[in-house]
C-alpha cells in the first residue's frame, strides 16, 4: 500500500524543482515503475512525488546536426521504435527492449532507469558506451555530467535533491560503428540482467579495429566502461582478438556473489557475453559492408 | 475519444456446440459406457468461461460486501524467538480499527492438517519462521488497518535458528518445537520382501543422492478471503478455497470455537490452486477477525507475502540404491528421505510418505528397504502442491532408473517396459492395477518423440530423456470416516438441469466435466444445465478438490446423480402415460418419450412430479464410494489407498549453451493414460499447464534465504515463473485407455502432469552431458559446473 | 505529523463512458477501477508490474494498471476487460480463448485479452513469435499459455477475415 503523499505535475521545469527544494524528500516520478515499488514495501516514503510528464517537451526525442538528444520522458517502448532504424545504436535498442515486461516499457522511461541506478540498470552500460552526457537542471542552472561520471554507487548518482536531468545527449555515430547489448538472464523476459555487456566496434573497410567500447552492467557498484589499452585498437578483427578482449572485460569486472549468480559465475558470463555481442557486431558490419 | 471496438461481427453469448439428440442404442439398463456419448469426449469450451472472459466471475478478492473492514496480519520479523509479550491496546485504540487478534482470541486449540497438531492460528508463546502469524487486525481501510499493525508491540526474545536439514538435525541444533528432542518430526520406515537377499542376485547395482527444491504454487489470485457475521451470529464465507465443504469449515469452527453448524462457505471462483488452497490460514484468521468485529473482513495477502508466509513443496534429500538382474529387472530398491518441513507440519507428513512410496507402484519393486524423515527448520513451512511428493519420489528414482539402464546397456525405454506394472498386478504396497496403459504411453512417446533418432544422432550438448509415474485417483487415506463423493440433479420445470456437488470447480473445469456428464446421461443440451457454485448449507459433505480425485469420485457422483433423475423422470413418466401406455421410456430431444408415440418435455414431467408430491421438485442424489480400498496401515504405509491409477511418460529433448549452462527445452512429447477422455481439450489444457508449472520446478524456481532465515527473492521479479516466452513446444498425447470403473471410462488427469517433468529435463540433461545434475533446479550456473565436470554443488555465499 | 494525501479532480472516460471522479494522490488505477467503481474484471496479482494480471489499455498502450496512479490518467481513455464486449457481444479474441481452451481457472484471463487486444490493434497479422513476444508480461501458471497463442492467432485470423468481406 502506498503511503500518503502529496502528487504535483508541474508544468514547468522551474516549478518542479521549487516543489522539489521546498519539499527535501520529494521524490520525481517519470513512469514511476521503480519508484512506486519502492514506496509500496515502504524503502522509501517521500511525502511528495514530483511528476515530471506534464512537463512541455520532456518526451521528445530530437537531433540536432551531431547529436540527438533523448528527453526525460521518453519510454523504453518509444526509445525502441526510435532505434529501430539507427543500426548503429543497436545496443540502445536491445537495452530498452529487454527491460521488464512490455507493460512497464511502455511507461518506463531510460532515463528513469539510470536514475534508478542499480547495478544492473540495462541502460546503464549502453548510456557508457556511446558516451551520453546528462542535462541536468535545478531551475537556477544547468549542468552536463557524462553518464561516465553520473553513477556514484548502488542506486547513487551525483545528483542532488532539487535536480533533475532532463534528457541526454549523445553523439550521432558513422556507418563504420556497430553496437549490441547482451543480457543474461535465466529466463528470456522479465528479468534482471545477471550480466549486461554493451560493446562499440568500428572497423576499417579491410577489417580493422578502428574504435571499441565496453561497458558492463551488474558486475561493479555501478556501471563500468572497460578501459581499453591502446594495443586493441589498430589490430585486425579476428577470433582471436574477440578472445582478448573478452578476457580483458572479465579481468577488469568486480562482481559480487548473490542468491542471483556467485562472482565467479558473473566473471565467466561476461567474458562469453562480450564475445557474442562482438561478434554480432562484427557480423552486422560485415552484412552492410555487402 | 470514442474507443472502437473494431466493428467486427457481433455474436450472442455464445452456444457450445450443439449437441446431437437422438436416441442412443442401448437405453436399458444404464450401460451408459457402452453408449455412443454425444457430449462427453467432445472437447467443449467451460461452462462458466464467458464470465471469466468478460471479467464477470467474482473471485474472492473480487468480493465486496457493505461496511466491510480490511485485514492485515502482523507477520514475526525473526526466524525464531520467543512471544514475552504482545500488547495490542495502542492498537485497539487507535480509531477506524474495529478488532485486533491474537492467539489468545482464538480457541487456543491446537490443529494441523497433519496428525502433529503443532501450531495455532496465531502464534501463542513462540515463533519459527520470518512470517509467521502474531496478530491481525481488521479496520475501516487498509491504511489504518497498516497503521494498527505498526501500533502492536511484541516483545521478542531471539533464538538461534536453523535453515537447512543438516543444521536442523545436528546434535546442539536449536531445538524448533519444544515438545520434541530433537528437530525430526515425522519417520516412515518400512521394508517389502527381503532386500538382503535381493542385493546378492544383482549384476548391477547404483546409487544415486538427489536434491529437490522448494517451489510456490504461485497461483496469480493471492490468497484472500471474506467473511462475514449473520443477524444470528453464524460465520459466512467467502472463499478460493479447495475444500470448501470439507476440513476448512471443520477448522473455522474449531479455531474460532463455534459448532460446525454455524459455519457456512460459498466456494467463490478460484484464481488458481495447485493445492495451495487447501489447508490456508487465511480463512480461519479471517473468521477469527470478523467475528471479533462482529463485522464483514476481508483479508488478502499481498503478493510478497503470499509468496514467501504460505506453504511451499517440501524440498527433500533422497539417496537411492537399486539393483538388477542382467535382464534388468530391478531386484531391490533402498532409500533414504530427508525432508525439510520447515517451520510448521501443514500436510509434510503425507507428502514425505507419498514422495517414498508413491513411484514404488509404478514399477515391480519386490524387495525394497525404505526410511523417511521429515526435519523441522526455521523456514517457511511446506505442504501441499501438486503432485504432493511425487514429484520428488518420481525424480529421484527415474534419475536412477536412467543410471542402471546405462550400466546394463539398456535402452531406458526398455527398462521401464520390464518393470512397469501391468494391468491386474499387485504392487508393493497392496495398490491393485486395473486399467494401466503405461507400456503404450511409453512406445507413443518413443515415436512422438523421434527418440531413437535423436538418442542416435545428438551430439554432446543436445539430448533425449524420458520419465514415467503413476498417480492416484482420489486416496482413501485422507479421512478414516469416509472417501467418496455425492452431487445432486434437480430437473426444473424448464426442462433443466442443475447440478450441485460440494466437490466444486476450482478453475481445472470440474463444472464443465459435471455438465457433460449429465449432458449424455440425460441427453439435454449443455446449455440446458447448471453447474452450481458450492455453498456448504446447500450441499452434501464433500473433501474438495486435491488427490486428483475429482474426475473419478464426484464425475461417478454426478453420473449417479443424473441416473436417479433419470430413472424418477421415466418412473413419473410412466405414471403420466398411464397403464394403458408402453411403460418403456427413453430421452430424446429434451423430451421424455417412448417408443409408442407418447412423448412430453422434460421439464413437464419434472413439473407434473413436483405437482404431485406437493412441491418436492424431482431430484436425482446420488453417490459414488470407491470400490476396493482402504486407509493404508498407519505404519507399513501398505493398502490400495485408490480405486484405480493413472499413468504417464515424459520425455524431453534439450539443447544446452555449453559456454553459459542454460537449458533450452526444443521438443516435449507428453503422454498420458487417463481412461476415456470426458473432455480433450481440457485434459490438455492440463498437460501443458503441469509440463510448464514442472519446467518451472526444474529450471527455474527455488527460495533462497539469507543468514537470517528471510528470503531474499520474495516477489515475481525474482521468484521465476515460466513466461510466455520461456517454455517448450509441448506435444500432448493420451494413450488409447478405458477406466470401467470411472465415469464413461475416465480417470483423473490433475497432478499427474507435474509429477514426471524434473525427471525427464535431468534425464535429457545427462544425456545431453554424460554428468548427472542431481540438484534442483538445473539453475545455469549447476550446469556449468556440470560441463565443467566439478562437484554439481554450486554454494553461493 | 504524518504527511497527508491530497485529492484531485479526475476526468476521464473508460469504456466509452465519461467519469469526473476525485480521488485521492496514492490512489493507483487499479484501486480506482477495482475498488470505486466496482470493475473488478481488472485483477491485483503483485502490484509490482511483474504479472500482467491488472494490465489495462490507456490511451490504447497496454500497462500495468497496479503502477500508475489514477491522477496521471486525467485527461485519458482507458480500455478494461469489461469494455471488449459491447451490448453482450462477445469480442473474437474472447470467442476464440473461450473455443480453444485458452483459459483455464481465468484470473490472468482479463490481462491476457487486453495485452491481446493491443498486439492486434496495432500489429493484425502477428507472427507466433511477435505472440509471444507481447504476451510476455502476463504470466499464467494453468494453462502453460500454449492455447493463448492459439486464441490469439485464431482471433487474428477472424478479425482479418471479416475485413476483407
Amino acid at each position: 500500500m502506498l503511503g500518503n503523499f502529496e502528487f504535483f505535475a508541474p508544468e514547468s521545469l522551474v516549478e518542479a524543482s521549487r516543489l522539489l527544494k521546498e519539499k527535501q524528500d520529494a521524490k520525481i516520478m517519470m513512469g514511476g515503475t521503480d519508484l512506486l515499488i519502492l514506496m509500496r514495501t515502504g524503502v522509501l516514503a517521500p511525502s511528495a512525488v514530483v511528476d515530471l510528464s506534464r512537463v512541455e517537451g520532456i518526451d521528445s526525442i530530437c537531433e540536432l546536426p551531431n547529436h540527438y538528444s533523448i528527453g526525460a520522458g521518453v519510454t523504453h517502448a518509444a526509445f525502441c521504435e526510435w532505434a529501430l532504424d539507427k543500426p548503429s545504436f543497436r545496443a540502445f535498442y536491445d537495452a530498452s527492449a529487454s527491460v521488464g515486461t512490455p507493460q512497464v516499457r511502455n511507461i518506463a522511461t531510460v532515463i528513469g532507469n539510470l536514475c534508478n541506478a542499480v547495478p544492473s540498470a540495462d541502460l546503464g552500460a549502453p548510456a557508457l558506451i556511446f558516451e551520453c552526457v546528462m542535462k541536468i537542471t535545478d531551475a537556477e542552472t544547468e549542468k552536463r555530467v557524462p553518464a561516465s561520471s553520473f553513477f556514484t554507487g548502488p542506486k547513487k548518482t551525483i545528483l542532488k535533491q532539487g535536480e533533475i536531468v532532463t534528457g541526454m545527449e549523445f553523439p550521432k555515430l558513422e556507418s563504420k560503428y556497430a553496437s549490441c547489448y547482451r543480457k543474461f538472464g535465466p529466463r528470456k523476459a522479465s528479468d534482471l540482467a545477471t550480466v549486461g555487456v554493451a560493446t562499440l566496434l568500428a572497423l576499417d573497410e579491410r577489417g580493422y579495429v578502428e574504435d571499441l567500447r565496453i561497458a558492463l552492467g551488474a558486475v561493479a557498484p555501478t556501471p563500468i566502461l572497460i578501459d581499453i589499452p591502446e594495443g586493441m585498437i589498430g589490430q585486425k578483427y579476428s577470433e582471436e582478438w574477440v578472445q582478448e578482449c573478452a578476457q580483458l572485460a572479465s579481468k577488469l569486472c568486480k562482481p559480487i556473489s548473490d542468491f542471483r549468480a556467485s562472482a565467479a559465475y558473473r566473471r565467466h558470463l561476461v567474458a562469453i557475453e562480450t564475445v557474442r555481442a562482438l561478434r554480432a557486431s562484427a557480423e552486422e558490419l560485415f552484412r552492410r559492408s555487402l | 475519444m470514442d474507443i472502437i471496438i473494431d466493428n467486427l461481427p457481433s455474436e450472442n453469448i455464445p452456444t457450445p456446440k450443439q449437441t446431437v439428440l437422438t436416441p442412443s442404442k442401448n437405453q436399458e439398463g444404464d450401460d451408459l459406457d457402452n453408449r455412443l456419448f454425444t457430449v462427453v469426449g467432445e472437447s467443449v469450451p467451460m461452462v462458466d468461461a464467458v464470465e471469466k472472459v468478460t471479467g464477470k466471475a467474482k473471485y474472492s478478492t473480487d468480493i465486496a460486501l457493505p461496511n466491510m473492514l480490511c485485514g492485515k496480519v502482523l507477520r514475526s520479523p525473526y526466524s525464531h524467538a520467543r512471544i514475552k509479550n504482545i500488547d495490542t491496546s495502542a492498537a485497539e485504540k487507535l480509531p477506524g480499527v474495529a478488532a485486533v487478534v491474537t492467539w489468545s482470541d482464538s480457541s487456543g486449540i491446537p490443529f494441523s492438517s497433519s496428525q502433529y497438531h503443532d501450531q495455532y492460528i496465531l502464534a501463542k508463546d513462540k515463533v519459527r519462521f520470518v512470517g509467521d502469524e502474531v496478530a491481525a487486525v481488521a479496520a475501516v481501510d487498509e491504511q489504518t488497518a497498516i497503521e494498527a499493525l505498526e501500533l502492536i508491540k511484541v516483545d521478542y526474545e531471539i533464538l538461534p535458528a536453523v535453515y537447512d536439514i543438516d543444521s536442523a538435525l545436528a546434535e546442539d541444533a536449536p531445538i524448533i518445537h519444544e515438545d520434541l528432542d530433537n528437530n525430526v518430526r515425522h519417520n516412515l520406515e518400512y521394508e517389502r520382501g527381503d532386500i538382503e537377499s535381493a542385493w546378492k542376485h544383482c549384476v548391477a547395482v547404483v546409487e544415486e543422492t538427489v536434491c529437490t527444491s522448494r517451489q510456490h504454487p504461485a497461483y496469480i489470485e493471492p490468497q484472500s478471503a471474506v467473511v462475514d457475521i449473520d443477524t444470528d451470529g453464524r460465520i459466512e464465507v467467502w472463499a478460493s478455497s479447495q475444500i470448501p465443504a470439507g476440513e476448512i469449515r471443520k477448522k473455522i469452527a474449531l479455531i474460532v470455537g463455534v459448532p460446525l453448524d454455524d459455519v457456512r462457505v460459498h466456494q467463490t471462483f478460484v484464481g488458481g490452486a495447485f493445492g495451495g488452497k487447501v489447508w490456508q490460514h487465511i480463512v480461519p484468521l479471517t473468521a477469527l477477525l470478523a467475528k471479533k468485529a462482529n463485522q464483514a473482513v476481508r483479508l488478502t495477502y499481498n503478493r510478497r507475502e503470499d509468496l514467501t508466509c504460505t506453504p511451499t513443496r517440501l524440498n527433500m534429500r533422497m539417496r537411492l540404491k537399486m539393483g538388477a538382474d542382467a535382464e534388468g529387472n530391478i531386484l531391490a530398491k533402498e532409500t533414504e528421505i530427508v525432508a525439510d518441513n520447515g517451520a510448521y507440519c501443514i500436510n509434510s507428513p503425507v507428502v514425505v510418505d507419498t514422495a517414498a512410496t508413491r513411484i514404488e507402484s509404478l514399477y515391480r519393486f519386490k524387495n525394497i528397504s525404505t526410511k523417511a524423515k521429515l526435519v523441522y527448520t526455521n523456514t517457511v513451512p511446506t505442504g501441499t502442491f501438486r503432485g504432493f511428493g511425487n514429484p520428488q519420489g518420481t525424480f529421484m528414482v527415474e534419475s536412477v532408473m536412467d543410471k542402471l539402464a546405462e550400466k546394463l546397456g539398456i535402452d531406458p525405454s526398455e527398462i521401464r517396459k520390464i518393470n512397469g506394472v501391468k494391468p491386474g498386478d499387485v504392487s508393493a504396497h497392496g495398490w491393485e492395477i486395473k486399467s494401466c496403459e503405461l507400456e503404450q504411453c511409453i512406445d507413443k512417446a518413443v515415436e512422438a518423440s523421434n527418440w531413437k533418432e535423436v538418442k542416435r544422432d545428438a551430439q554432446y550438448g543436445h539430448g533425449i530423456g524420458m520419465a514415467c509415474c503413476i498417480h492416484v485417483n482420489g486416496n482413501r487415506s485422507v479421512s478414516p470416516a469416509w472417501d467418496g463423493a455425492n452431487a445432486s440433479v434437480k430437473i426444473t420445470e424448464g426442462g433443466q438441469a442443475i447440478v450441485s456437488c460440494a466437490d466444486g470447480d476450482i478453475g481445472q473445469g470440474a463444472s464443465t466435466t459435471y455438465a457433460q456428464i449429465v449432458a449424455d446421461v440425460l441427453n439435454i443440451p449443455l446449455e440446458k444445465i447448471r453447474v452450481v457454485r458450492v455453498d456448504t448449507d446447500n450441499v452434501g459433505l464433500g473433501f474438495g478438490a486435491f488427490a486428483s480425485r475429482v474426475t473419478y469420485l464426484a464425475g461417478n457422483a454426478v453420473k449417479a446423480a443424473a441416473l436417479i433423475a433419470k430413472q424418477k423422470l421415466f418412473d413419473h413418466a410412466a405414471l403420466m402415460a398411464g397403464d394403458k401406455q408402453d411403460q418403456n421410456m427413453y430421452l430424446s430431444d429434451g423430451h421424455v418419450k417412448n417408443f409408442a408415440g407418447w412423448s412430453k418435455p422434460i421439464g413437464k414431467v419434472a413439473e407434473d412430479y413436483a405437482y404431485s408430491h406437493s412441491g418436492v421438485p424431482l431430484y436425482g442424489n446420488g453417490y459414488f464410494t470407491p470400490p476396493n480400498v482402504v486407509m493404508a496401515d498407519f505404519k507399513t504405509k501398505y493398502g490400495n489407498i485408490s480405486s484405480t491409477y493413472s499413468f504417464a511418460c515424459h520425455v524431453a529433448e534439450v539443447e544446452v549453451d555449453l559456454e553459459t549452462g542454460k537449458i533450452r527445452i526444443d521438443n516435449y512429447v507428453a503422454v498420458h493414460d487417463s481412461g476415456k477422455l470426458i473432455n480433450p481439450m481440457l485434459a490438455e489444457g492440463q498437460v501443458v499447464g503441469g509440463v510448464v508449472q514442472g519446467v518451472g520446478y526444474s529450471i527455474f524456481e527455488d527460495y533462497y534465504f539469507d543468514r537470517e532465515g528471510v528470503i531474499l527473492n520474495n516477489s515475481f521479479l525474482d521468484y521465476k515463473l515460466p513466461t510466455s516466452v520461456d517454455i517448450p513446444n509441448i506435444t500432448t498425447i493420451f494413450a488409447d485407455s478405458n477406466e470401467p470403473t470411472g465415469p464413461m471410462g475416465a480417470k483423473g488427469i490433475a497432478e499427474i502432469t507435474i509429477v514426471p517433468v524434473a525427471a525427464a529435463i535431468g534425464n535429457a540433461l545427462y544425456d545431453a552431458l554424460g554428468k548427472r545434475v542431481t540438484t534442483m533446479p538445473f539453475t545455469p550456473e549447476r550446469v556449468l559446473a556440470a560441463i565443467k565436470n566439478k562437484n554439481d554443488e554450486v554454494k553461493n555465499d | 505529523m504524518k504527511p497527508s494525501s491530497g485529492k484531485h479532480l479526475i476526468k476521464l472516460c473508460i469504456n466509452n463512458e465519461d467519469y469526473e471522479i476525485e480521488v485521492e494522490d496514492n490512489l493507483t488505477l487499479l484501486d480506482l477501477l477495482r475498488d470505486r467503481l466496482l470493475l473488478t474484471g481488472t485483477k491485483y496479482g503483485c502490484g509490482e508490474g511483474e504479472c500482467g494480471a491488472c494490465t489495462v489499455l490507456v490511451d490504447g498502450v497496454p500497462v500495468n494498471s497496479c503502477m500508475i496512479l489514477a491522477v496521471k490518467v486525467d485527461g485519458c481513455n482507458v480500455l478494461t476487460v469489461e469494455g471488449l464486449s459491447q451490448d453482450g457481444q462477445l469480442h473474437p479474441l474472447q470467442r476464440a480463448f473461450i473455443d480453444v481452451g485458452a483459459l483455464q481457472c481465468g484470473y490472468c484471463t482479463p490481462g491476457m485479452l487486453m495485452s491481446a487486444y493491443a498486439l492486434l490493434q496495432k500489429n493484425p497479422n502477428p507472427t507466433h513469435e511477435e505472440i509471444k513476444e507481447a504476451m510476455s508480461g502476463n504470466l499464467c501458471r494453468c494453462t502453460g499459455y500454449q492455447n493463448i497463442f492459439k486464441a490469439i492467432e485464431q482471433a487474428a485470423r477472424a478479425i482479418k477475415k471479416y475485413k476483407e468481406e
